[in-house]
């Protein structure tokens, strides 16, 4: 098979976004979950990495009707923190639901109020769940989300990134959500955003996935409408030398290989890569990727963003 | 040990060991005062103490919220010689030092800032006993010296005091000759709260929080618990806040409040107010470190081991005599001590947080969090008639005949007159009615066309009782309706509250709305900038008219051009009238 039959393939195929596809221990989390089997569920938790933790309880979270497995598992056992956490998580999913996704000025009145109503509820059980257990990282991870739908600002919001980091270093998933959290989107600005992910990737050990935040950053600018155009940000050196300087802390490191959570960074860098028409670099991210990916980023390009990855990569594989 | 004795029927405790010092207490304070009688104990202290003020006594005299006491360091004859002398005073109060000791106390009393203890109380319990005792010494002006005798004769009696001595046996031939009376019970505190937990946003720089728990040992080692542990998360590790403190005082025979307060970084309030609820949070819930509690445990231990310590406790003894509570043998407050359990702190952190009065940095909700907000206005405007500030629509005030409301946009502040706890008057006019909430009401005749007697309604309804005449005020301080544009009078003063008590500084009031205008300068501004932007409008209409008048020899083009460029202009003009006229009429 030549090439371009490859590619054809790739793109009628797609990435593979589905976490619970790309890693074992999520699948056989959302597996029990389907059949209501929280032993399982607890047993899938345990021995998952915490990037894999984050994950399944966003995953539970997220599915819709949950919310009374979960109390019924809470009333049964009060103690139980991580029924407590989906439960929370469920509730953030549910406030959001009630809000929309849209700009403020496009929620009713009662949308908004129910949204505020479920994040508090939220927000309370969490605030006891970090009580019982201020080492549980999961908990705190919802509560970024909780602090910002609740507008608790951004003093706060790194309150709680550090209580995450204290018993969860270098948290990809957390810092992730709290780039989000202090863009000027949100209750941010675009200073504090780029102290921020610069601090991550710097603090987390050379070859670490962190420094694809810096990506993540600068991919928020050529979306935003503070910039006048993407071409305007790629265009600038200082982008290219800190996408260039973040590649070398982490997807073109050395120790790369052997950390863990590698397909986000490499999901990113591909496709700042091939923003910037960097296509060897680019080639080289898709390649070390395989079938997989995170949707992160391809969403702003596009409608359907395995299509926006497709496409990318096929340039790439031929212009490299 | 604490023995217990007694001296002209007035209940005594005294240690032998321990320094020579002696008290006198009395079952009454501040709080047990209406708040048009503000300062009245205060005043009969001062009193007691004024023939004393030449001798060489050491002795000091206190009013507190539920006690007032008289102290003193010496040799027994110099400990009889202080309290016949005070109990003989109050018996025969000094009136001719009336005026004299007044002015001394309202200069104490400038003196007192606004402080988040205060402002607690003020919140929680309104203009009512506890919460009355936190405003300023109204009553001081009016007080008569029959009010003086008669408040000595109802609560500076033999069965509402109690004596301590410690280093000495009660002295012998000591007689007090106070007179026949009753005890009197701390009156039930009120709290004005509709719910708990409740929040308000008061200051920029302080957080503050009061709870109500049941007076035990673990409640005072569970106060130091959380000032131990806001130290640590609040200062050492994060930065968030300078000082903080976690206070237990007991509020009667049963129950105790927990005050803590922490003085935070302006910056980083909002991560302040998430540590220190976090905080709470960890102390009713969470795995308390045991060795905090052991270190809590080792100070209070101390101060039940060391020498003196039977001595330290005589006065809170005496108080508790009064409240009819048993006196502990230090060996059982030891114990108790010993028996505290995390579990014990839990069950405190819970009476807290379920009882919490929190007042969050100005600006910072707490809703989130599980605090109601503390509503800011009355439930309703009474029925009455309206008048609306001359030239000011901001506002109205409402007269009617159960009380007195001031509604402006943000809602009703209500004072019923049944409610009415103060209402201070002067000779202008000028009425400030304080309910039991803690809501004012002030109404400036010189703001409104009143009718005739409509104040004299007022007066009629309010107790007499109630009511606290204050001294004149000097014609700049009396408020007037400034000029508006018209030249007829508008109010004047920009930062003048609808609710502001006079020339009264009260400490700022729960649900006290500030209404905001553009100040005389501005407005002065603004309708200066009306007039000229008038007048242009005028003449470039005037001019586009005038140009519509045929020209022979002009070019037909130009002409339009021109009559187009002026029209915009006046359109302009006129719109910039509107604008400015809307901001006049907003403010």
């Amino acid at each position: 098979m030549n090439v371009s039959i490859l590619a054809a393939m790739d793109r009628y195929r797609g990435p593979i976004f589905d976490e619970a596809v790309q890693i074992p221990v999520v699948g056989r989390a959302d597996a029990a979950l389907s059949a209501n089997d929280w032993a399982s569920l607890q047993a899938a938790f345990a021995e998952a990495t915490m990037q894999s933790r984050h994950s399944i309880v966003r995953r539970a979270g997220s599915m819709k009707g949950s919310e009374d497995f979960y109390r019924g598992i809470l009333e049964s056992n009060p103690r139980d923190l991580l029924a407590a956490t989906v439960l929370a998580d469920r509730y953030v999913r549910m406030a959001w639901e009630a809000r929309g996704r849209g700009s403020f000025n496009t929620v009713s009145p009662q949308g908004y109020a129910t949204f505020q109503g479920y994040l508090r509820t939220a927000e309370q059980i969490l605030i006891g769940v970090c009580a019982q257990q201020p080492q549980f990282a999961p908990a705190w991870a919802v509560r970024l989300f909780t602090a910002t739908g609740l507008s608790l600002g951004t003093a706060e919001i790194l309150r709680r990134y550090q209580r995450l980091s204290s018993s969860s270093p270098h948290d990809l998933h957390a810092q992730f959500i709290t780039l989000q959290d202090l863009l000027p989107k949100w209750a941010g600005t675009w200073e504090m955003a780029h102290d921020f992910v610069w601090e991550c990737a710097n603090a987390a050990p050379a070859g670490s996935p962190n420094a694809a935040l810096v990506v993540m950053y600068y991919l928020e600018r050529l979306i935003s409408d503070d910039v006048s155009g993407v071409e305007e940000v790629l265009r600038d050196p200082q982008v290219r030398h800190e996408i260039a300087a973040a590649a070398q802390r982490s997807v073109k490191n050395p120790a790369f290989d052997a950390k863990a959570d590698k397909v986000f960074a490499l999901s990113l860098f591909a496709l700042i890569f091939s923003l910037l028409e960097d296509w060897p670099s680019a080639k080289d991210c898709f390649t070390r990727l395989g079938p997989y990916a995170v949707e992160a980023g391809w969403e702003y390009f596009g409608e359907d963003p395995s299509a926006v990855f497709n496409e990318a990569r096929q340039e790439a594989m031929s212009k490299a | 040990m604490i023995n217990l004795a007694q001296v002209d029927s007035i209940p005594v405790v005294y240690t032998e060991e321990g320094p020579p010092l002696a008290g006198l207490v009395f079952r009454v304070g501040s709080a047990d005062e209406l708040l048009s009688q503000r300062g009245i104990t205060h005043l009969i202290e001062h009193l007691a103490l004024h023939r004393l003020g030449t001798t060489d006594y050491h002795f000091n005299g206190t009013t507190a919220p539920y006690f007032t006491s008289f102290f003193t360091r010496g040799d027994p004859a110099a400990v009889v010689a202080f309290l016949e002398q005070v109990v003989s005073s109050l018996n025969d109060l000094p009136i001719d030092r009336l005026d004299i000791e007044k002015g001394v106390l309202r200069t104490e009393e400038d003196g007192r800032s606004i402080s988040m203890v205060r402002q607690l109380n003020l919140w929680r319990h309104g203009a009512v006993g506890r919460g009355a005792s936190t405003y300023a010494e109204l009553g001081l002006g009016g007080v008569h010296p029959y009010d003086l005798t008669r408040w000595v004769s109802r609560y500076f009696t033999r069965q509402n005091a109690a004596l301590w001595f410690s280093g000495m046996e009660p002295p012998a031939g000591l007689r007090l000759n106070l007179p026949s009376g009753a005890r009197e019970p701390i009156r039930e505190a009120v709290s004005m709260l509709p719910t708990t937990p409740a929040f308000h946003p008061e200051f920029p720089q302080h957080i503050g929080l009061h709870g109500v728990v049941k007076r035990s040992t673990a409640a005072m080692v569970f106060a130091a618990v959380w000032q131990r542990e806001l130290f640590r998360r609040m200062r050492q590790e994060n930065g968030y806040c300078y000082t903080p403190t976690v206070d237990y005082s007991v509020s009667d025979a049963t129950q105790a409040a927990i005050i803590a307060i922490a003085d935070i970084a302006p910056e980083l309030r909002e991560a302040a107010l998430g540590e220190f609820i976090d905080t709470l949070a960890s102390l009713q819930w969470g795995e308390l470190n045991p060795s905090v509690l052991e270190e809590v445990k080792t100070t209070s231990r101390s101060a039940l081991t060391e020498a003196g310590a039977e001595a330290s406790r005589l006065p809170g003894a005496a108080m508790d005599l009064l409240l009819g509570r048993p006196i502990m043998p230090i060996e059982a407050l030891r114990a108790e001590l010993e028996a505290v359990t995390p579990a014990d702190l839990h069950a405190v952190a819970a009476e807290v947080a379920t009882s919490a009065l929190l007042l969050t940095p100005a600006g910072l909700t707490a809703d989130w969090a599980g605090f109601a907000r503390v509503p800011d206005t009355s439930e309703k405007a009474v029925t009455g008639r309206p008048f609306v500030p001359i030239n000011d629509p901001d506002y109205t005030l409402v007269i009617g005949v159960d009380g007195v409301s001031v509604v402006n946009k943000a809602g009703p502040m209500t004072v019923l007159y049944q409610d009415c706890q103060a209402m201070l008057t002067r000779p202008d006019g000028a009425r400030t009615l304080i309910g039991a909430d803690g809501v004012i009401c002030s109404i400036e005749p010189t703001l409104f066309t009143l009718p005739e007697g409509m104040l004299d309604t007022i007066d009629q309804h309010v107790p007499p009782d109630r009511v606290v005449r204050l001294p004149s005020r000097s014609p700049e301080q009396i408020p007037m309706p400034p000029q508006d544009r018209t030249g007829q009078a508008v109010p004047s003063d920009d930062s003048r509250s609808a609710t502001e008590p006079g020339a009264y500084e009260a400490p700022s009031q729960p649900g006290a709305p500030v209404s905001r205008g553009l100040g005389p300068v501005a407005r002065a501004g603004v309708i200066v900038a009306i007039v000229v932007l008038g007048i242009l409008t005028a003449m470039l209409v005037l001019l586009t008219l005038a140009l519509l008048i045929p020209a022979p020899d002009a070019d037909p083009e130009g002409i339009v051009f021109v009559q187009v460029f002026f029209s915009v202009l006046a359109v302009a003009c006129a719109g910039g009238i509107v604008g400015l006229s809307f901001l006049l009429r907003r403010h």
